[in-house]
């Protein structure tokens, strides 16, 4: 993922202006999540899972 | 006088060896002259205890039936609305919002039941963090080590609570901030089955996510201020609809019969060698002899990750563009990056966690009760950025979490029962119970407790 041009496209797309400092740090953070959810993601799904966050039994 | 238990207190009020006023001052003393030494609390509520103590007072002097937490002095975390204070959730950025005009839900139904509010306590900002070192309001200090984190989010309901200046307190827990401070404190702490509490006026954090619970110093005492605390509430859309199933009348029905397994694979991988040694000795206590796996547990905390990521992003994204300067330097970008998450991400989370709350309720179709520690270690030093876990080094801040995170993307209620190792610091293990048995988890917290497994001291604490 080309996280640097993916945060200067968001924080446009927010209107969230970034300092050098704070765009280095964001993409960072973005850096560091990418390796944690990408298992998550790429893990299969039926189409049926839906989201359903509260227990009803 | 420093009551130990809730029992304690309503029994010197109803023998009349003590007023509710004589212990509601000798609870803000306490705290006057020794939480400068843990700083557990943003505001002290002397003013409206004071007037709480004297209506119990009232009452007793009138002869009338005294309810069931009468003067019991206890904390909340600065997130839940209290009448007149401004809820902080940890946030200078929110010191300028209006006071708040009600108490919240929980506050409420303590107050019904005669308990004494004494403060507000001290958490990481916005609740995203498991250490409570808070820029802006200081680090609050273990009580049991003074040069370690009491834990977070709600360090400092858990600080206030293991250094005897409340009996009892509320925190809230989206990934393990209530389990993580009861660990690192000694204390028994309950995180509810999702909905099972009300969190109407508690600054919300992550709404998927996001429980509220109690912290105290005995099993007892936590299933007695959690019965008080049940009860729908139409002010909480995610707060479900059931009659109150009481815990404390059955509470020391003990584990017998129950089929209860440790849980291993990811929740052995991530515990240290004290948490390990916990778990061993509590399921030695408890009868569990079988190990059980909860697939894809690593997958569960990504999904935790993501789903907190996005949703406190959202929710600060305003805030993050209007005033950056306000924000937590710990967690500002990491609030940022939240925001510009992938929509896809966050819905693949929340898909994914379907299919492991279906996964957990085959494991529940086999045993009544599961077990794993509640932090990988005890609690860190303050400022430490890495640890070592089983030869590997890791982020302290980040990993804190790995044992609770999978578990409360679920919702699974769970009680904390502390356990301390020989060289004196304790560890949490957590009960973890189908949804809606709390009744379970705080069966085998008190059976760990009769067994004397687990056991919560008051910290000394020179004044």
């Amino acid at each position: 993922m080309d996280w640097d041009a993916y945060v200067d496209a968001a924080t446009a797309l927010h209107d969230l202006p970034l300092d050098a400092a704070r765009r280095a740090e964001v993409i960072e953070q973005l850096k560091r999540i990418e390796p944690i959810a990408q298992p998550m993601l790429d893990f299969p799904l039926e189409a049926e899972v839906e989201p359903a966050p509260v227990f009803r039994a | 006088m420093l009551p130990q238990s809730i029992g304690e207190y309503t029994r010197l009020i109803a023998a009349r060896e003590a007023s509710a006023a004589e212990l509601v001052e000798a609870a803000l003393q306490r705290i006057a002259t020794r939480d400068s030494a843990i700083n557990s609390f943003t505001a002290i509520t002397a003013e409206r205890a004071r007037a709480k103590a004297r209506e119990i007072d009232t009452l007793r002097s009138n002869g009338a039936p005294l309810p069931p937490l009468a003067g019991v002095p206890y904390a909340v975390k600065n997130l839940f609305d209290v009448k007149g204070l401004t809820t902080l959730a940890g946030a200078k950025l929110h010191e300028r919002n209006a006071p708040a005009l009600r108490d919240a839900t929980l506050v409420t139904r303590l107050d019904a039941a005669g308990a004494v509010l004494i403060g507000a306590t001290n958490m990481d900002a916005y609740a995203y963090g498991f250490t409570t070192e808070n820029t802006h309001y200081g680090a609050t200090r273990n009580p049991h080590d003074r040069e370690r984190v009491a834990g977070g989010s709600s360090g400092g309901s858990a600080a206030a609570v293991a250094a005897g200046f409340a009996c009892f307190s509320l925190g809230s827990d989206t990934n393990g901030s209530i389990r993580v401070p009861a660990s690192f404190c000694g204390l028994f702490g309950l995180k509810p089955t999702f909905g099972h509490l009300s969190r109407a006026g508690a600054y919300p954090f992550v709404a998927s996510l996001d429980h509220v619970g109690p912290f105290a110093r005995s099993a007892h005492d936590l299933a007695m201020v959690y019965d008080v605390l049940q009860g729908p509430d139409a002010l909480d859309p995610a707060c479900a609809q059931r009659a109150v199933q009481l815990t404390t009348p059955e509470l020391d029905e003990g584990v017998k019969g129950l089929r209860i397994a440790v849980l291993d694979d990811y929740f052995h991988t991530w515990a240290g060698p004290d948490a390990r040694v916990a778990v061993e000795r509590a399921a030695a206590a408890l009868g569990a002899h079988d190990r059980a796996t909860l697939p894809e547990a690593q997958r569960a905390r990504a999904a935790a990750f993501v789903i907190t990521a996005a949703e406190s992003g959202s929710l600060y994204l305003k805030a993050l563009r209007e005033r950056p300067d306000a924000f937590e330097p710990l967690s500002r970008e990491r609030l940022t990056a939240g925001a510009l998450l992938p929509a896809h991400w966050y819905l693949r989370a929340q898909r994914f966690r379907s299919w492991f709350q279906a996964s957990a309720q085959r494991l529940f179709e086999r045993y009544d009760l599961v077990l794993a520690a509640a932090t990988p270690c005890c609690a860190t030093r303050i400022g430490a950025e890495t640890m070592e876990l089983n030869g590997v080094v890791v982020p302290v801040r980040a990993s804190i979490g790995l044992l609770t995170q999978p578990l409360s993307l679920i919702g699974l209620p769970i009680a904390v029962a502390p356990l301390w190792t020989p060289h004196g610091l304790p560890i949490g293990v957590q009960l973890i119970a189908p949804p809606w048995r709390e009744d379970l988890c705080l069966n085998a917290a008190r059976a760990l407790e009769l067994a004397g497994v687990a056991r919560s001291p008051i910290a000394e604490i020179a004044s």
